[in-house]
């Protein structure tokens, strides 16, 4: 083939620039480093870095974030350890405050010192993360979040909750409200709180008592509003102390289903420290009614359930006969003084009756009973109704007092409290659903109990009631603030596990992106000698080539 | 003897010519376009004797070039995509150096921008925090701009260079047409002898005309070359050369286009219509990958924009404001094309789906106003004590409607206030009195309508109350006036069948008893358009309230306003619908009426494209994230076309609008707060604000559980009303009101309460923070596929793949060239040792010549010498 003279040139130009190209290239590759100088050397492996470089960038954030989020809760913790701590020293003031060794300046001192944990509780309540923004205001980090006004400590925080992005998936929460440390604690034992009514002269004392079913005590239909009422009945020292149980958004007993009784006895009987349940199964005597119609007795099986009565009991259901027979007396017409001796003559046939239920009512309501007690007014078939009403109330007692079912409809509210002491003639105590109260309104009314003056076993069962619920109240307090402790460290635990995750996601993103766009320098530099070799090579037989020229042998 | 001299001396000549033609060949061995001369030597007529023919020498009968047609054509056809591919490599590597820069790169500026909004979620009450967000978001800015920037100066640049192109064809052409008159001249001249260098350089302009377009020559039977380039545009025919022009292109003034002049101005050529070469490497660069690589970025700012605002104006900002919009959104670039006709209403307005806008209620704004329903008969006695009110939507920007009300408050014995409320606000201020003369005209005409008056009564109350009106307040003469006739219209008895035309009045609801709403619209100026029904301008259709078929009623409008015809739109409401972003596609389109449709051509794709809706205000065109509002040319069956640019100017246009960091919304802006006597187990969860943005969505709601707690109750307290009763309560589940979403869970006691209300204070709050930030790995664009960054990494990997793919071609294509050039050359070019060895060939044989005629003498001095 013919080669034209220019066409020499050329292409050994074209070969030597085309070498020199690749040199170029790869010599940008060796000084920078990297594989993909433009995304042009590898479009996909340029498109993948981008996004994979995007994950690094934003999991740096989450690093980021995680330091943020952990600085910012273990503040929140530090703050909550002296708060536990403050709320220790509390309760034990207040278990101190209980000793009735005491004299009333002995707990003013106490109260005192109650007074400057509260204030120590309310700085730190109000704790600043050193920008000045507020820690447990919510959402209002300009907001001091309690204050203190004529109706005590009050929040004026909101009840928001600022998370921080510490994974992809996962926004922990890194702040606290001060109403759910300090404010929204629940009084009692949860449920309900239970008290002694300020005006009780008796010696009772009420236990914060217990929910045994929740199911059953959270029925919307059962009441949350309960009393205990309590009467005494007889002569010392055959007073017998009965008690109901009064709904008091119906003002029914719910022991009897039917409007509670102004005046005891009440349907059961009280024993110290026994539970009183809330409950009750259903049990069917004899009807009142039928009891009322002279003609037909109380028989024997209205009583039949009632086990064997021992003699303390005996007395209490003799008092209760002659209650129950002294207001059916009064009731028929008689005048009070023969009402009295017929009562009496029932309540003696009674307590002479046996030492069974049945004999009992059997004693009340025999014709002797009914005859003996006929005197002035009373006629037989007012005694007869009488002793009728009296063989009820003797059947109740001895039911009740033998632990078994007194007459009245079945409840159950899975619940119980128990008293203990001597609760007097009217004594009430209530119990209530648990409300929600401050840990600042708990030392306050702790000191005010503690700066009470009056002295005497009713004063001391008054502040024995106080302190039982405030010591229970201390107990949520300080169980609500290692709640929110406990959820805040496992959050700290979660996000110190996220940074060990993210740290080496970081380096696997980092592996990533250097496997896409990285050199591998063994590979470009031997790159690079093969190509300055075939430049040499190309420009070497370049010169050789174009030296060839027939004029150079022309003479 | 004179024989023999004869023969040596033609000898001697043709060994000369020999000599020179070689000389020649060896001296041009370098100029380019030189074809490789040869001398054809014949032998002399002989002389005949009777011994025989004698030769009578030589000479030359021709110089001739060495030249194949077939091989220079294929030269110059492997050359014109050679020049095509290097340029379109050259241009597009611009593009891959530019995104391959990391330091310039748009992802660490996204980055950059997330994770200072990430700082503001750890820390949204820290003003530095915020101030970091600006910076960072102002550095994102100018990032945007910054590539922006650069691809716009490489579209400058190409620009130019394809004017410079076209002053290079224009030259080629020139000289072309000159030599094919030198040509014909010279050959003339020369008895037909080949003018070789004439040829060669116009062989060589072909060669040159090829690098900067396709060229296709058309050999005439006179020699001379007819040029045709690209497609098929004539560009040389003899002796006449087009002269193309370059300027912007008037229907994408972005761009330069290339024409040639006629008669009646310039006729530009599509940009297909001119492959090959720089030229065709240039225009081919600039819509297959400039176009798209802006437009790409310009849908990521857009869609970051616009995603980012929306989210932001659901936020509450440090001053316990409602967020407005963080990002000036770029708007799209719209270009009617020159030739849709001066004097044409036809116009197009274009929005891209802005997730938001202020609502301006005096310009820009449509209105359907909807009949009120009388709850009083008009009279002069008890005006004193009749006040009434009219309810309309509006619409603002975004399509969102906004409850419009006008009052007439009777303040004294025939004065009444006019105003006008929205969402709730006193706007009147900037009301203008046309459009509340139109209102109220529109409001008294429908109000009297219902209280039963006739039409020709309704024409007397609006020109009272139109030239009672003019000024606010309107008298209640005026309004009186339309309740004076007691012709019923129900009682009237118009039957579905029955059709109506009323000059000068206002459509209307026939059946008093109980109206059906009738809408209308109103342009900026307060003037009605068109009915809620669609009806073509002028007519309105309204139900009948019976649910019968539609009466049709025909409005004549330009007696209902004096200041303008029914035809003339003077502004455009601008609508777009929430959302979209993510439908943008970062193509270019060509919206298109033919005098009777519009339609819509993605012109990237080449593809037509469905619009939904009507083009009007109230029902734009719906397509691709776009919506229009159109307005088709007023001459019949004139045809329009708009060139549609979305995204172009999206990354040059966004803005950082803000500029206080306590304008971040980086709050929640409402808060939930549970009763503190709560006695059950119920929490709250915080609220999140969900769009559409609820007018109502800072009232103060309370969620009250009933007795039994299995149901609750939601009230406004602000309103007072009550939202809902009786909601059956199951935990967990969204409880959604005013435009909040919260749940409720545990177990709440009857009684138990919980409130939603404004967050004021919330400095701390970083619940909308957090959900900015959640945008950064959001699947935004795409139709809901990828995020911004993904985004960029799909614009990187397409801008990588085409370079690299034009790097292979345009090598290939060279090499190719290569080789068809050796190929041309062997034939062509000069080879020096072989003029060497004619050199010494002709040398040999002019010496012998010589030696011959040295013989010649020396016989002829033989012969003296006897």
């Amino acid at each position: 083939m013919r080669i034209s003279t220019s066409s020499f040139y050329n292409s050994g130009v074209y070969g030597m620039e085309q070498q020199q190209t690749a040199l170029y290239n790869t010599q940008q590759q060796l000084s920078s480093g990297l594989r993909v100088t433009t995304p042009s050397v590898d479009p996909v492996a340029a498109a993948r870095a981008l996004e994979v470089g995007q994950s690094n960038s934003i999991n740096t954030q989450y690093q980021t974030n995680q330091s943020a989020a952990l600085s910012r809760m273990n503040l929140n913790e530090t703050n909550l350890a002296s708060v536990t701590t403050l709320i220790q020293n509390v309760q034990v003031q207040a278990v101190n405050a209980g000793n009735f060794s005491l004299n009333t300046n002995d707990r003013q001192a106490i109260a005192a010192q109650l007074n400057s944990l509260q204030q120590q509780l309310l700085s730190l309540a109000n704790s600043t993360d050193g920008a000045g923004n507020y820690l447990f205001s919510g959402s209002m980090a300009a907001t001091k979040p309690f204050i203190q006004t004529a109706n005590g400590i009050q929040y004026v925080g909101d009840q928001g909750q600022q998370s921080m992005q510490i994974t992809g998936s996962r926004q922990v929460p890194v702040s606290l409200s001060g109403a759910d440390i300090f404010q929204n604690i629940k009084t009692g034992n949860g449920s309900f709180a239970t008290s002694a009514a300020s005006g009780n002269t008796g010696t009772g004392v009420i236990d914060p008592g217990a929910v045994t079913d929740p199911t059953k005590w959270n029925v919307a239909a059962n009441s949350k509003d309960i009393s205990v009422k309590f009467s005494v009945t007889g002569t010392a020292p055959n007073t017998v102390t009965t008690y109901d149980l009064v709904d008091n958004t119906t003002g029914n007993s719910l022991l009897t289903g039917l409007a509670s009784a102004v005046n005891g006895p009440y349907p059961a009987t009280f024993t110290s420290g026994n539970a009183i349940s809330l409950s009750h199964s259903a049990v069917t005597p004899a009807s009142g009614a039928a009891l009322a119609d002279a003609s037909s007795n109380a028989t024997a099986a209205d009583a039949a359930a009632a086990a064997t009565v021992t003699g303390t009991t005996l007395n209490a259901a003799g008092s209760e006969a002659y209650t129950a027979a002294y207001n059916a007396a009064i009731a028929g017409g008689a005048s009070a003084a023969d009402a009295a001796t017929a009562a009496a003559a029932i309540q003696s046939a009674a307590q002479a009756g046996g030492t069974t239920a049945t004999s009992l009512v059997a004693a009340a309501t025999a014709s002797s009973t009914i005859s003996a007690a006929t005197t002035g007014t009373v006629t037989s078939s007012i005694a007869a109704s009488a002793a009728n009403a009296a063989a009820t109330a003797i059947a109740n007692a001895a039911a009740g007092a033998a632990g078994t079912s007194f007459a009245g409809p079945a409840f159950d509210y899975g619940a119980n409290v128990t008293i203990t002491g001597a609760p007097a003639n009217g004594d009430t105590f209530n119990i209530k659903q648990s409300t929600n109260e401050s840990i600042f309104t708990t030392i306050s009314n702790l000191v005010s109990a503690l700066n009470s003056t009056s002295t005497g076993p009713a004063a001391n069962a008054a502040l024995s009631n106080q302190l039982n619920s405030i010591g229970q109240n201390l107990n949520n307090d300080l169980n609500n603030v290692l709640t929110v402790r406990a959820a805040n460290g496992a959050r700290i635990n979660e996000t110190t596990t996220d940074q060990t995750t993210s740290a080496a996601l970081g380096v696997q993103y980092q592996t990533t992106i250097s496997n896409l766009q990285d050199l591998n320098y063994t590979q470009a530099i031997s790159k690079l000698n093969q190509e300055t070799t075939i430049l040499q090579a190309a420009q070497k037989s370049f010169a050789q080539v174009s030296g060839l020229s027939l004029f150079t042998y022309l003479p | 003897m004179s024989d023999i001299y004869g023969i040596g001396v033609s000898a001697l000549n043709a060994a000369q010519a020999g000599i020179m033609v070689t000389g020649n060949n060896i001296s041009n061995a370098n100029t380019p376009g030189y074809s490789r001369q040869q001398i054809i030597q014949t032998t002399n007529i002989p002389q005949a004797t009777g011994s025989g023919f004698f030769g009578q020498g030589t000479h030359v009968e021709t110089v001739k070039r060495a030249y194949s047609s077939f091989l220079t054509n294929q030269v110059n056809q492997a050359q014109t995509q050679s020049s095509q591919l290097s340029t379109y490599s050259t241009q597009i590597n611009q593009i891959d150096n530019l995104l391959g820069s990391n330091g310039i790169g748009l992802a660490p500026a996204i980055q950059g921008f997330f994770s200072a909004v990430q700082g503001v979620a750890n820390n949204a009450a820290s003003i530095p925090s915020r101030q970091a967000m600006l910076s960072a978001s102002q550095t994102m800015v100018s990032t945007f701009q910054n590539l922006d920037q650069q691809l716009s100066s490489m579209r400058t640049g190409v620009n130019g260079q394809i004017a410079n192109s076209v002053t290079l064809i224009n030259s080629y052409a020139q000289q072309i047409a000159q030599l094919n008159q030198s040509i014909l001249a010279a050959q003339g001249a020369a008895n037909g002898q080949p003018p070789n260098d004439l040829l060669d350089q116009r062989d060589q302009l072909v060669a040159q005309l090829s690098k900067e377009v396709q060229t296709t020559v058309a050999k005439q039977s006179d020699g001379s070359y007819n040029i045709i380039i690209g497609t098929g545009q004539s560009l040389v025919v003899g002796s006449q050369a087009t002269t193309l022009v370059t300027a912007p292109n008037p229907a994408d003034p972005s761009n330069t286009a290339i024409g040639y002049p006629t008669k009646n101005g310039t006729t530009f050529l599509p940009d297909s219509s001119l492959t090959g070469g720089n030229l065709g490497g240039l225009l081919a660069f600039r819509s297959q990958s400039l176009d798209p690589a802006q437009n790409a970025l310009g849908r990521i700012a857009i869609g970051l924009a616009q995603t980012f605002n929306a989210q932001q104006q659901l936020g509450q900002d440090l001053n316990g404001n409602l967020g407005t919009a963080y990002f000036n959104v770029p708007g799209p670039s719209v270009s009617p094309n020159p030739s849709n006709g001066a004097g044409s209403a036809a116009s197009v307005s274009l929005t891209i789906a802005a997730a938001t806008s202020s609502l301006a209620v005096n310009a820009n704004l449509s209105s359907s106003a909807t009949a009120p329903t009388a709850s009083g008969s008009f009279s002069a006695s008890n005006s004193a004590s009749y006040n009434y009110m009219t309810s309309s939507t509006v619409y603002d920007s975004l399509g969102q409607s906004h409850a419009a009300n006008l009052y007439y408050v009777n303040t004294a014995p025939d004065v009444w206030n006019v105003y006008t409320t929205i969402d709730g606000t006193t706007v009147n201020p900037t009301q203008t009195n046309a459009s509340q003369l139109s209102e109220a005209l529109a409001a008294a005409s429908a109000a009297a309508m219902a209280a039963g008056a006739s039409a020709s009564q309704i024409t007397d109350i609006r020109n009272a109350i139109s030239a009672a009106a003019a000024t606010p307040p309107v008298t209640s003469s005026a309004i009186a006036a339309a309740a004076s006739g007691s012709a019923t219209w129900a009682s009237a008895g118009l039957s579905s069948a029955q059709s109506l035309t009323i000059a000068g009045a206002i459509a209307m609801v026939p059946n008093a008893g109980s109206p059906a709403p009738m809408v209308l619209q109103f342009d900026s100026a307060g003037n009605i358009t068109s009915g809620s029904y669609g009806v073509a301008s002028g007519s309105v259709s309204v139900n009948l309230a019976n649910g019968a078929a539609p009466l049709s009623i025909t409005e004549n409008f330009s007696q209902m306003t004096q200041t303008s015809s029914a035809n003339s739109v003077s502004s455009i409401t601008q609508n777009g619908i929430p959302g979209s972003p993510s439908q943008l596609t970062g193509d270019n389109y060509l919206l298109k009426y033919d005098g009777t449709n519009w339609s819509l051509l993605d012109t990237t794709t080449s593809k037509s494209v469905a619009m939904t809706g009507s083009g009007t205000p109230s029902s734009p065109f719906l397509a691709d994230g776009m919506s229009f509002v159109v307005t088709a040319p007023a001459t019949a069956g004139q045809t329009a076309s708009f060139i549609i640019k979305p995204t172009i100017n999206g990354a040059s246009g966004i803005n950082v609008a803000i500029t206080d960091p306590a304008l971040i919304a980086a709050a929640s802006p409402v808060r939930t707060m549970s009763s503190t006597s709560n006695t059950g187990t119920g929490t709250i969860s915080g609220a999140v604000a969900t769009p559409p943005l609820n007018a109502n969505l800072q009232d103060n709601v309370t969620i009250t559980f009933n007795t039994p707690a299995s149901t609750f109750t939601v009230q406004d307290t602000t309103t007072n009303t009550t939202l809902a009763s009786n909601v059956t309560y199951s935990p967990g589940n969204p409880i959604s009101y005013n435009g909040w979403t919260v749940s409720i869970s545990g177990t709440p006691n009857a009684g138990d309460s919980f409130t939603v209300a404004k967050n004021s204070g919330a400095t701390a709050d970083n619940s909308n923070a957090l959900l900015l930030a959640g945008l950064q790995t959001a699947n935004t664009l795409e139709g809901g596929t990828t995020s911004f960054e993904g985004a960029y990494s799909q614009l990187v990997a397409q801008v990588g793949t085409t370079a690299s793919q034009m790097q292979v071609t345009s090598t290939a294509q060279t090499s190719m060239v290569n080789q068809l050039t050796q190929a041309q050359q062997s034939i062509s070019g000069v080879n020096l040792d072989e003029e060497a060895a004619n050199l010494m060939r002709y040398q040999q044989a002019y010496q012998a010549a010589g030696k011959m005629l040295q013989i010649a003498n020396t016989l002829f001095q033989s012969i003296l010498q006897i």
